[in-house]
């Protein structure tokens, strides 16, 4: 499913900040889609300050020839518009003796922590550029520069300009190149021209966020209805969906809170047809309730959480892996559930279409795992090809007598009957039941039902997606990681495993049921290490209490909203496997 | 009974067709599956109450409302009958069998129950007693006499069972007393 | 709107489909002489009137005595958690505009708990009819007091009444954009089933607010029955007059209050003849 990327691969990262309104942003949308036209990949990730609008933003690309979705370790070039609290984007953007920072030197002078770098400084005039091309934009100037920078060929610049500005008309188009060329000529000598070095390729490729992914994979899957409200950073999924479901038949439902965007998923599934939310940690925390009503009832329903720094309100804008405890436990009684975390923006399309499949197929309530890293990068991939995965409704046979909805069967799933149709009518019912749907508190009934709901989840075959498995022969060490981290990781592990070490790797999607003899399968005769990016190690305790790792196994858990880069990631298993020498 | 009010203006769905031999026969099985209806519901919910004695007086006298159905069926054969709308009152002054049942209690007494089936039993009386006095056409009139009739041998039974001397059982598990 | 009433009796349909149809094989549990048992027995007559296929009506209801209602009918139901019954009751109409919408509750269920999704069904005006079977108590939970409760009202859990004035269920909906609100009394048979027939046929959000008597926890609501008047109310399209007349009145008066023509919302659903090739259009935005 996932194509494997080197571990020694070339990058170049480039990142421009600026206060409101400078247009940092557009420069990188611009140079990230001009690079994927000029053949290759790269990734984009952005930061804003609090405000609404006109606070200080800055992008993050990282670039390559070949598919990347990490952090840079440092910017190769870092251009300022201004310096207006460049400080909030010190950690994601670190600078070092081998950075270049251009920046506009008609304003403010760059900041202590900039010169203090070692960084080589270049200022230029940006502001006086400006005047002279009537109607022209700043970052257009910068864009030029960046483009001589690299050695990136026009061409391209004009063709994603005209994708990215063209609706603003062909004035602008005409003014910004015009500006992007006199950019160009202002800092002739190129710095960082790596391009000419890489290999471009000719394949068709998408750029796509990781919550575009997420959209697309579940219309893929079929979904009817997204009902939601609005939450920091999950809400560009919905703003993915609504143009495009009503094309497939589908409709979007704004919810006046979360505990009504769950409900409404529940009623509208109950109506017979593929419905999702998607939220993040507080919004999750209010949908518990209706979360276990689908659990209970059996009504399909799949919930992408995009988790954000907590608790509480927390830091809505950065990643944190940190309610995995939520998302597996956060329910009253026994809640048998799926739980599903892609490891990679690449797998998001699959991984979300997948999810709601198993939502369909197993009756229940499915929740896939996505944080604000994955949601919100933008990345040039490889297309995705389309899956059928064959996981639908299991429908009554037309001719149905004494119909029980909860009927108890060997696969444990029984049939779910479609609103409309004759002599199958039944009540969905959040209460205990019988078979047939009618409230029950006995023991019997209780007993029969729950574990009901609980083998038509760990019966089911997840065949090869349950997890991504990288072994290493005579591997003595597993790393285990998942979600955002995953990449971070894989990519330290390779380069520890091309110096020498064997390390194997386990990115584990399937969180719930937890396929707790695979793990340990793979886990035999080995240490294991696990790898996550939040204080306390969710997830190491997770496969501790179900003996799925062995009791030596080690924890690196490091807190958001700082995100693992490969350097950090190799720095950190280095310490640990010395610590068990 | 407690008869609710309605305004000093005509009913919006009062019903003036009682010459038309269809309608009243509609009319009558209307009321009276009304009050099967209910009294098997209030039976049921009675033996889950666990107030068998009540249970039991709603079950008995379910069989008389059903042999005055069974002569109004009598009637039909020859007829069909007029789908009336369900919120159609036959007279101004009708009223609902089911309005004695608001009284109903778990804990209640034979006697108690005894007394709303006589209540129930009074509607279907009056009703009778409406007719007549509206309608000479001859069919109606003898099957008119023919429910009174019965009608009355029904009010002869509640009424024998209510002098049952039984009061009120205590509730030795009252809910929490509220005001 | 036809009445069969309107139509000459020579003109003779004869009944087809009976109440007892809608019922399920559950019988209620609902304490003896209590006021859901007319309410139910009114909303099967109206189904029957309207002929309305079973297998085409979706029961919602939340949690409460009268939240039990879509186990004792033979319809779709979906019985969910407190509160949340229109939600629910949303997400189902739009998914399936075609089936008959009904939710039930309670006024705890609906006005307390599930507030702010009463205003909001009210806003959205979906086609949907919501039935609140009001005895101004909680009491599944036996005898606390409800947002429609009078403050006077002593508990246990309130021993000198609440002190805090009743819930206004009709002038919310009117203020939130309801396009049919009317008040109805378990003890009017007659009257609840016109009133379910006119709610179910009106297109929009339509509240019936019926008074039901607890008879457990509120036995003096038993005396209801000598102050409620039957359906003396006159329909008014204007809301001006319609808050006038609902906040005139004293609370035992039944009927229409308010029936407007206003935009149903009713999101989009033209089904995808091919799927395929749309999705395929759309994957092609993605492509650099």
């Amino acid at each position: 499913m996932i194509q494997p990327v080197s571990a020694t691969q070339d990058n170049l990262a480039i990142s421009v900040s600026g206060s409101g309104g400078t247009g940092a942003v557009t420069v990188g949308l611009i140079l990230l889609e001009a690079i994927a036209k000029a053949g290759f990949y790269g990734v984009m990730t952005r930061s804003f300050g609090p405000q609404i609008r006109g606070g200080e933003s800055a992008v993050m690309l990282n670039l390559s020839d070949h598919p990347i979705e990490t952090l840079a370790e440092f910017s190769h070039i870092h251009l300022a518009l201004d310096w207006l609290k460049f400080e909030r984007f010190s950690d994601e953007i670190p600078l070092t003796q081998d950075s270049l920072v251009i920046y506009d030197n008609s304003r403010e002078k760059p900041p202590g922590l900039v010169e203090n770098s070692g960084a080589k400084l270049i200022g230029i005039g940006l502001q006086n550029a400006v005047k002279t091309i009537k109607g022209s934009r700043m970052n257009m100037f910068a864009l030029g520069i960046l483009t001589q920078q690299i050695g990136l060929d026009l061409t391209f610049i004009e063709a994603a300009l005209k994708r990215t500005l063209g609706k603003k008309g062909d004035d602008v188009i005409s003014t910004s190149l015009e500006a992007i060329q006199a950019g160009m000529r202002m800092i002739p000598d190129s710095h960082y021209e790596k391009l000419s070095h890489w290999h471009p390729t000719q394949k068709p490729r998408w750029n796509i966020s990781g919550n575009e992914a997420c959209g697309l994979g579940a219309l893929r899957g079929g979904l009817k209805l997204a009902a939601a409200y609005p939450i920091t950073p999950a809400t560009d999924i919905v703003e993915y969906l609504a143009p495009r479901i009503e094309k497939l038949g589908g409709r979007v439902l704004i919810a006046e809170d979360e505990l009504a965007a769950m409900n409404m998923v529940i009623g509208g599934s109950f109506g017979g047809l593929p419905s999702m939310t998607a939220t993040s940690g507080p919004g999750f925390s209010l949908m518990t309730e209706a979360m276990g009503l689908a659990i209970a009832s059996e009504t399909p329903a799949l919930v992408v959480t995009v988790m954000r720094g907590g608790p509480s309100t927390g830091i809505p804008t950065k990643s944190e892996q940190t309610d995995l405890n939520q998302v597996l436990y956060g329910f009253h009684g026994e809640a048998p559930h799926v739980v599903i975390a892609p490891l990679n923006v690449q797998e998001m399309v699959t991984i979300s279409q997948w999810s709601l499949g198993l939502a369909e197929a197993l009756q229940t309530l499915v929740v896939e795992v996505s944080d604000q890293h994955l949601g919100q990068s933008r990345v040039i991939i490889d297309p995705i090809p389309p899956v059928d995965f064959n996981l639908k409704r299991l429908r009554p046979p037309a001719t149905t007598s004494d119909y029980q909805r909860y009927e108890l069967t060997q696969e444990a799933v029984s049939p779910i009957a479609w609103p409309g149709t004759p002599d199958t009518q039944y009540t969905a019912d959040g209460l205990e039941h019988t078979e047939t749907g009618k409230p029950s508190s006995m023991a019997k009934e209780h007993q029969q039902q729950l574990t009901k709901r609980a083998q038509k989840i760990t019966q089911h075959n997840y065949g090869e997606h349950w997890a991504k498995v990288t072994e290493t022969l005579n591997a003595t060490v597993l790393v285990i990681t998942w979600g955002s981290s995953y990449e971070a990781v894989r990519i330290a592990v390779e380069a520890l495993n091309q110096q020498g070490a064997d390390i194997s790797l386990l990115g584990l999607r399937l969180l719930m049921p937890l396929q707790t003899e695979q793990i340990q399968a793979v886990a035999k005769d080995k240490t294991v290490i696990v790898i996550e990016q939040n204080a306390s190690g969710q997830l190491f305790h997770y496969l501790l209490s179900d003996n799925a790792i062995p009791r030596n196994s080690q924890s690196i858990a490091e807190a958001g909203p700082i995100l693992f880069k490969p350097s950090t990631v190799q720095t950190a298993l280095i310490h640990c496997l010395e610590g068990l020498k | 009974m407690n008869a609710m009010n309605t305004t000093s203006n005509a009913h919006p769905h009062l019903k003036k067709t009682h010459q038309n031999m269809a309608w009243v026969l509609a009319a009558i099985n209307e009321m009276i599956e009304e009050s099967i209806y209910h009294c098997e519901t209030f039976c049921h919910t009675l033996h889950t109450h666990h107030n068998l004695i009540a249970a039991k007086v709603f079950e008995q006298f379910c069989p008389q409302f059903l042999s005055e159905q069974a002569l109004i069926q009598d009637s039909i054969k020859t007829i069909s009958l007029p789908e009336i709308p369900p919120w159609e009152i036959p007279y101004h002054d009708y009223i609902h069998p089911v309005n004695a049942l608001t009284h109903a209690h778990y804990l209640m007494s034979e006697s108690d129950a005894w007394k709303l089936m006589h209540e129930m039993v009074q509607v279907h009386s009056c009703f009778y007693s409406y007719l007549l006095d509206k309608n000479q056409q001859p069919e109606i009139e003898s099957l008119l006499k023919a429910l009174r009739k019965l009608n009355m041998e029904c009010q002869k039974i509640c009424r024998q069972h209510q002098s049952y001397n039984d009061a009120l059982p205590d509730d030795l598990d009252p809910p929490i007393s509220q005001s | 709107m036809t009445h069969a009433s309107q139509t000459p009796l020579e003109k003779i349909t004869v009944k087809t489909v009976k109440p007892t149809e809608y019922l399920s094989n559950v019988h209620p549990v609902w304490c003896p002489g209590c006021g859901h048992f007319f309410i139910l027995r009114a909303l099967t007559k109206a189904l029957a009137w309207l002929k309305l296929p079973k297998e085409q009506i979706g029961l919602v209801s939340g949690i409460g005595c009268s939240s039990r209602l879509p186990a004792y009918l033979n319809v779709y139901g979906f019985h969910g958690v407190h509160g949340r019954a229109l939600a629910l009751a949303s997400g189902l109409k739009a998914n399936r505009p075609d089936l008959t919408v009904l939710v039930a509750g309670g006024d705890g269920d609906g006005y307390s708990i599930g507030g702010n999704h009463f205003i909001h069904a009210c806003r959205r005006n979906m086609d949907i009819t919501y039935i609140v079977m009001d005895n101004e108590v909680y009491g599944m939970t036996k005898g606390q007091p409800s947002p429609t409760t009078p403050a006077e009202w002593q508990s246990k859990l309130t021993p000198q009444g609440t002190g805090v004035a009743r819930f206004n269920p009709m002038g919310i909906a009117l203020a939130a954009g309801a396009s049919f609100i009317a008040r109805g009394f378990s003890g009017d048979p007659n009257g609840l089933t016109k009133l379910m027939t006119e709610a179910i046929q009106h297109k929009g959000f339509s509240l019936i607010e019926i008074k039901s008597p607890c008879v457990t926890f509120r036995p003096e609501e038993k005396a209801w029955q000598k102050s409620m008047r039957s359906l003396n109310v006159s329909p008014s399209s204007n809301p001006a007059e319609a808050a006038k007349s609902i906040y005139s009145s004293d609370g035992f008066d039944t009927g229409i209050f308010y029936q407007a023509d206003l935009p149903v919302y009713e999101p989009t659903n033209t089904p995808c003849e091919n799927p395929a090739d749309v999705l395929a259009e759309i994957e092609k935005e993605l492509n650099v």
